[in-house]
């Protein structure tokens, strides 16, 4: 028996009162102790579920100084309306969609704001892990600019797609719509971003129509 | 293409994992989260089961019409507020005055604006979604809770501090003008006359006086190997906003976002004068230049593309010593310097003619050099190269100069010049063998020799295998010993 299946078998009570010990909860128990209130709902959710909501944030805004908001708005969502999650097995894609109405929100902010304002985005360098590579931050920076010129809807398309990885029903489950409509926006996206990194970001666009090399983009 | 996109879309998912994931923010989250009791009590009961009745029928038709008479008969109020000592709330924006003790002011989404003695304020505007507050003078302490659609802004003097939900201090002194900002949790977007915006965020401080501007005109640049480590953007490589308390006497060193004064200000303050006849290289060399013909010999320190002359071995010609004093009429730093020390090298490059281009490659930095030479790569501008072999040439022996060795090996096998990306590749790991692109160097290597059929196929693959036997490369090394 794993050490995760006896944390499993321990009363739900004495988990809370031993908070260091995080147990890797299955989502039923993980909904019903936050729905119900109990103490250490909110550690245990946020332990399953921060890194990647974290993840997913990024992975479509990318660096974003508003991110520890962002994160935290997804999370103040997700426990204020969790009681009307009837499907604790649903847990995740709720909270996929959840963050996806987050990002697309701050999306249509932003877009609106810069439209208005030529407000400048931050260099991705001010965000960077001070590990990171030039490289890397430099990949994420090229990439990332190209999005920015896109729709917000169209964006997210192709965020959940290529970045996140999901299949095109994840994708269009994540962000509401039918598949139809998913297809049209990835498509536009896929438009938009080849026809801007030609015009914007000519290294990008040659390797884009390239062979495969070096396991990649970097 | 699409396969091509997927690519790309699986390396920028591991750049931002390696870049970008953070655990203090999710500890500062869930700190957040825990403390706010609102957010922890509003965690609903579960779900009732579904039960059909007409009872609930109507109940559920007469909420509706509610929910509908609600939703067509308002909009979100604007926020009121409350000076402690006053009977009423108000709304309109007259002074609040702090005299010998602190006085709070109390807003209806519950933020809270602390007055320290001697302090005067006013509340600017407010709508439904926060309020903004003008510090006339004094220090207020500020505690906004966060929301999701939170806009509130503290105004000091030309200084805009914009909140989304946080705790902060800011002190404004209109006669000095000089203006203190101490964040404690969160982060804010701070605006001023003189610098572009930016985020500060929990435990850093920001002090700005025009003595201090005055001074941190007067500070040298980093000195070139800390530059040349090509990690200089976290906070503790922006001083000015390192957690240092407000009341600091030192003067603030030059953070990478300062930009000289506009001419109106009160003070004239000092511009740093560009080096006196700065060492013209030979003209920077066409990035097919740069990369193919540099070849390093295998054995022994890489030639360097561009010839320094005797000067450069002093590393950063524009951190020589300085007047205590400069005349005001020196000539104008050049807006494209400006821009390198912002960091803006797409815009600084489309700046940089045939006059500014030697100018610049002299007198850039390390990481500036690696920042132009990037923005040369994402314009398809073929200066990018010659960024990276100067960059070589002045700060040999640095962690960025072996950086531009990968690079010129990168620009090279794109270009399919196999031979040179396989030099520029040998040069890279054998002056970083432990670096921070080693593991990526040695596998490209791999497919460098397949490409020429090389006989060190064999031995690197086999050296790649046993250092990195799950690294991406593995599957090709593994590939090249069958």
């Amino acid at each position: 028996m794993s050490f995760s299946e006896r944390l499993s078998l321990l009363d739900l009570d004495y988990v809370e009162e031993h908070t260091e010990i995080r147990p890797v909860l299955d989502a039923t128990r993980l909904v019903r102790m936050v729905q119900e209130g109990r103490v250490g709902g909110t550690d245990a959710l946020f332990d399953a579920y921060g890194k990647y909501v974290e993840r997913l944030l990024l992975r479509v805004l990318g660096p974003d100084p508003e991110l520890e908001d962002l994160l935290h708005d997804v999370f103040a969502e997700a426990l204020s309306s969790i009681g009307r999650l009837r499907d604790p097995e649903k847990l995740k894609p709720w909270l996929t969609r959840l963050t996806v109405n987050v990002a697309r929100r701050a999306l249509r902010t932003r877009s609106r704001r810069r439209a208005l304002l030529f407000v400048s985005s931050e260099p991705t360098s001010e965000h960077a892990s001070p590990s990171a590579s030039p490289e890397v931050v430099d990949l994420i920076e090229r990439v990332f600019d190209i999005l920015g010129s896109l729709r917000p809807n169209h964006r997210l398309a192709f965020s959940l797609r290529y970045i996140e990885g999901m299949t095109l029903p994840e994708g269009a489950e994540a962000v509401g719509v039918s598949l139809a409509t998913y297809k049209r926006w990835l498509n536009a996206a896929n438009r938009g971003f080849v026809s801007r990194a030609k015009k914007s970001d000519r290294a990008l666009y040659d390797q884009l129509l390239s062979t495969s090399r070096w396991g990649g983009f970097r | 293409m699409t396969t091509r996109l997927e690519e790309l879309g699986t390396d920028v998912a591991s750049a931002i994992d390696e870049a970008l994931v953070d655990t203090a923010r999710r500890n500062a989250v869930l700190k957040r989260l825990k403390a706010d009791e609102r957010v922890v009590r509003t965690s609903t009961s579960p779900p009732r089961a579904r039960t059909v009745s007409w009872a609930a029928g109507i109940g559920f038709a007469a909420a509706a019409a509610a929910v509908l008479f609600v939703w067509l008969g308002s909009t979100p109020a604007p926020l009121t507020y409350a000076v402690a000592g006053e009977g009423l709330p108000r709304t309109d924006d007259a002074p609040i005055l702090a005299a010998k003790s602190a006085v709070d002011v109390r807003f209806s989404d519950a933020s809270i604006v602390r007055l320290s003695p001697g302090s005067r304020a006013h509340v600017e505007q407010l709508d439904s979604r926060g309020a903004s507050v003008a510090l006339d003078q004094g220090t207020v302490a500020v505690n906004v809770p966060h929301r999701a659609e939170t806009r509130w802004e503290v105004r000091a003097g030309p200084y805009r501090v914009r909140v989304t939900g946080t705790r902060f201090h800011v002190d404004w002194d209109p006669t000095e003008r000089r203006f203190g900002l101490r964040v404690t949790e969160g982060s804010v977007r701070l605006t001023g006359p003189d610098m572009v915006e930016r985020t500060v965020r929990g435990g850093e401080s920001v002090d700005r006086s025009p003595e201090e501007r005055e001074a941190s005109a007067a500070v040298d640049p980093p000195a070139p190997e800390d530059e040349a480590s090509g990690e200089g953007t976290t906070a503790a490589a922006h001083p000015s906003t390192s957690g240092r308390p407000s009341s600091s006497g030192a003067p603030a060193p030059l953070p990478p976002s300062w930009r000289p004064p506009e001419p109106s200000s009160s003070k004239p303050l000092r511009v740093r004068p560009p080096p006196k006849a700065p060492p013209t290289p030979a003209s920077p060399l066409p990035i097919e230049k740069a990369a193919d013909d540099a070849r390093p010999p295998a054995a022994s320190p890489p030639a360097e593309v561009l010839v320094a002359p005797e000067s450069a071995a002093t590393p950063e010609p524009a951190s020589a010593p300085e007047p205590a004093a400069a005349p005001e009429n020196e000539p104008e730093e050049p807006e494209w310097s400006a821009l390198l020390r912002n960091g803006e090298y797409e815009m600084a490059l489309r700046r940089l003619d045939g006059s500014a281009i030697s100018d610049a490659t002299w007198r850039a930095t390390a990481t500036q050099l690696l920042g132009l030479g990037a923005a040369a790569r994402r314009l398809g501008d073929p200066r990018a190269g010659s960024f990276y072999a100067a960059l070589r040439s002045r700060f040999p022996g640095s962690d960025s100069s072996a950086d531009a060795a990968f690079m010129l090996a990168r620009m090279s096998f794109h270009r399919r010049s196999y031979a040179s990306a396989a030099t520029w590749l040998e040069t890279y790991l054998r002056e970083r063998p432990e670096g921070r692109f080693a593991r990526d160097a040695s596998g490209r290597l791999i497919e460098v020799y397949r490409e020429l059929d090389d006989p060190r196929l064999e031995d690197t693959a086999r050296g790649y295998l046993a250092r990195h036997p799950n690294g991406p490369h593995a599957a090709l090394a593994r590939e090249a010993l069958q």
